[in-house]
């Protein structure tokens, strides 16, 4: 009777074990060290100047020809058309090159999708008058690699424009 | 206690072999629309979108394939480069990823390398590359530049109609993007072929208000005809600015695949009277006559009149997963169906007809365009109106070096 219970609770807990042993095949062996850097580090929130202004994501330690996606961690009380509450949003992306390094820049889509949350005409045209930036504030950023799985993260800080005089 | 013990194995085994973790679940395939809903191409967007989402759910409702429902995403990318890329990054893990729609140009391209590597089936807008280097990217329809070349011979057969001599000049205008500089890749060597003079091309950053500039640059070169790129309300208004400086009285217009709709005809019918459009599917009352028009209003979409032709594009690319998903199942059932065997699957419908809303597909081993076939379209009295039969489109993409 003994020896048939112990048989029983080693088999039930080697079954309650496996599916966890077998998870454990599910996380990548350690990945490599990559990085994440914008320049500038603080850009501000004036139109049209913002897009004459370059906001530049570099990065080492990529995986070889991956591509790296650059998405802006959204506060939750910051909501951006098209962006589903709690998810991120992309606003950059680039290829890793063969020695794992990648630049990828804001378009100016994003800086008037994103940035901005402007509105479109019915004609299809940006709308001026819908121009909402996002409050000032220092974002979290966080850069993927699609195929490593690799992340890093930096931040970018938004400023208010100086009050007209 | 001995049953004790053994419920508690019978439970440790369940829980083991995933019966508590949703084993029995719905037989499912997921479909990845990367559009564009509210920003610069949602006027065609929105209704090619609602054409997919209602003839899936007209699928669904009906139990699917073989039992496999269509689980349909949408993505709002705001036509964003930066958006699209991190939405497929985010949505490529859903189960049973089978095929992205990567609705504009340059996202199409941006997500071709990561559609690869996932070795699941791409759709894009009308690039000749995908055709010039083969893989997993399906355009829609005949390429760009095939939709150029025919515009091309059209041009000719007209010129002659018209009884004039000498080689006629053709202007180009289109939005600074690679969308609009594509048909030329290909259409440039074409139109070069056929004795066709190309003035130099205007290309116009999108969202451009007024267009005379680069206008009235193409009426300087003396061109006879002058084709319009954009996605409509742009063509409508390029050609609005060009009735405006009298340019319509002299020179015939074009409109490519995204020109004037429901849309733009009801927002200048008098300025876009007598454009030709050349289209690959069913424009105009053609399209909102057609049985399967029905959709629009079954799905309470408003009235038949109101339907954007687009729609139906919307429902082609469904029609399209259907069949291949058909295939797919057949070949290797439900268990190890992947990108790789929807693949396959796209390349063995050649030939198939999807109710005439489009000519015959032409997806096989060596092609990836949707179809070869083209539709003359022209603005008449605020209507868009057949003026063609569908036309064979020459290859213009075997003529650019990619």
């Amino acid at each position: 009777m003994n020896s048939f219970r112990k048989i029983i609770i080693i088999l039930s807990l080697i079954m309650f074990l496996l599916p966890l042993v077998a998870c454990s095949t599910l996380f990548p062996p350690p990945k490599p060290k990559a990085t994440v850097t914008v320049t500038p580090e603080k850009v501000e929130l004036a139109f049209p100047a913002i897009l004459k202004v370059p906001i530049v994501f570099t990065g080492t330690g990529w995986k070889p020809k991956e591509t790296v996606v650059v998405d802006m961690v959204l506060p939750p009380e910051v909501q951006i058309q098209g962006v589903k509450p709690g998810e991120d949003v992309g606003i950059a992306y680039g290829e890793a090159d063969d020695a794992g390094n990648f630049k990828g820049e804001v378009p100016a889509t994003a800086k008037l999708n994103t940035l901005f949350r402007v509105g479109w005409t019915p004609i299809l045209v940006p709308d001026p008058k819908t121009l909402n930036p996002i409050p000032p504030g220092v974002y979290k950023i966080k850069a993927s690699g699609a195929d490593s799985g690799a992340i890093a993260t930096t931040t970018l800080e938004f400023v208010a424009p100086p009050p007209k005089k | 206690m001995k049953k004790i013990l053994c419920g508690v194995f019978i439970f440790a085994s369940l829980f083991t072999t995933g019966v508590f973790l949703g084993g029995a679940a719905e037989k499912e395939v997921t479909y990845l629309s990367l559009a564009d809903y509210t920003a610069a191409i949602a006027g065609l967007n929105v209704p090619g979108d609602m054409g997919t989402e209602d003839y899936f759910k007209d699928l669904n409702a009906k139990g699917g394939v073989d039992g496999v429902k269509v689980k349909f995403i949408g993505v709002d990318t705001r036509y964003d480069v930066a958006r699209g890329v991190s939405a497929y990054k985010r949505y490529r893990a859903e189960p049973k990823l089978l095929v992205a729609n990567a609705i504009g140009t340059p996202i199409g391209k941006a997500v071709a390398p990561l559609a690869t590597k996932d070795k699941i089936v791409q759709l894009v807008p009308g690039d000749g590359e995908f055709q010039a280097n083969l893989g997993r990217i399906f355009v829609w329809g005949p390429t760009y530049q095939d939709a150029f070349a025919a515009t091309v011979d059209w041009l000719l057969a007209d010129w002659k109609k018209k009884g004039k001599t000498g080689a006629p000049k053709l202007g180009f205008i289109s939005w600074d993007s690679a969308y609009g500089k594509e048909p030329l890749r290909g259409g440039k060597e074409y139109a070069e072929k056929m004795g066709v003079a190309l003035a130099p091309p205007e290309f116009f950053p999108p969202g451009t208000l007024d267009h005379t500039v680069y206008l009235s640059r193409l009426a300087k070169a003396d061109v006879n005809y002058i084709f319009v790129g954009g996605v409509d309300p742009t063509p409508t208004n390029v050609i609005r600015d060009a009735h405006k400086l009298g340019l319509t009285k002299n020179i015939q217009f074009f409109c490519d695949y995204w020109g004037p709709t429901s849309l733009g005809t009801r927002l200048h019918p008098e300025a876009l009277e007598g454009t030709v459009i050349v289209s690959y599917y069913l424009r105009g009352d053609d399209a909102r006559k057609h049985p399967m028009a029905n959709l629009w209003t079954k799905y309470g979409r408003g009235k038949l009149e109101d339907m954007n032709e687009v729609y139906t594009i919307g429902m082609i690319w469904a029609m399209t997963f259907e069949a291949g998903l058909k295939i797919a199942l057949k070949e290797v059932g439900y268990k190890k169906l992947d990108g790789e065997a929807m693949y396959q699957a796209y390349q063995k419908l050649t030939g198939q007809n999807w109710a005439g809303l489009q000519g015959p597909c032409a997806y096989s081993p060596t092609s990836r365009r949707g179809s070869w076939e083209v539709k003359f379209y022209q603005v008449r009295a605020g209507k868009v109106v057949s003026i063609s039969d569908w036309i064979k489109a020459p290859d213009a993409v075997s003529l650019h070096k990619f």
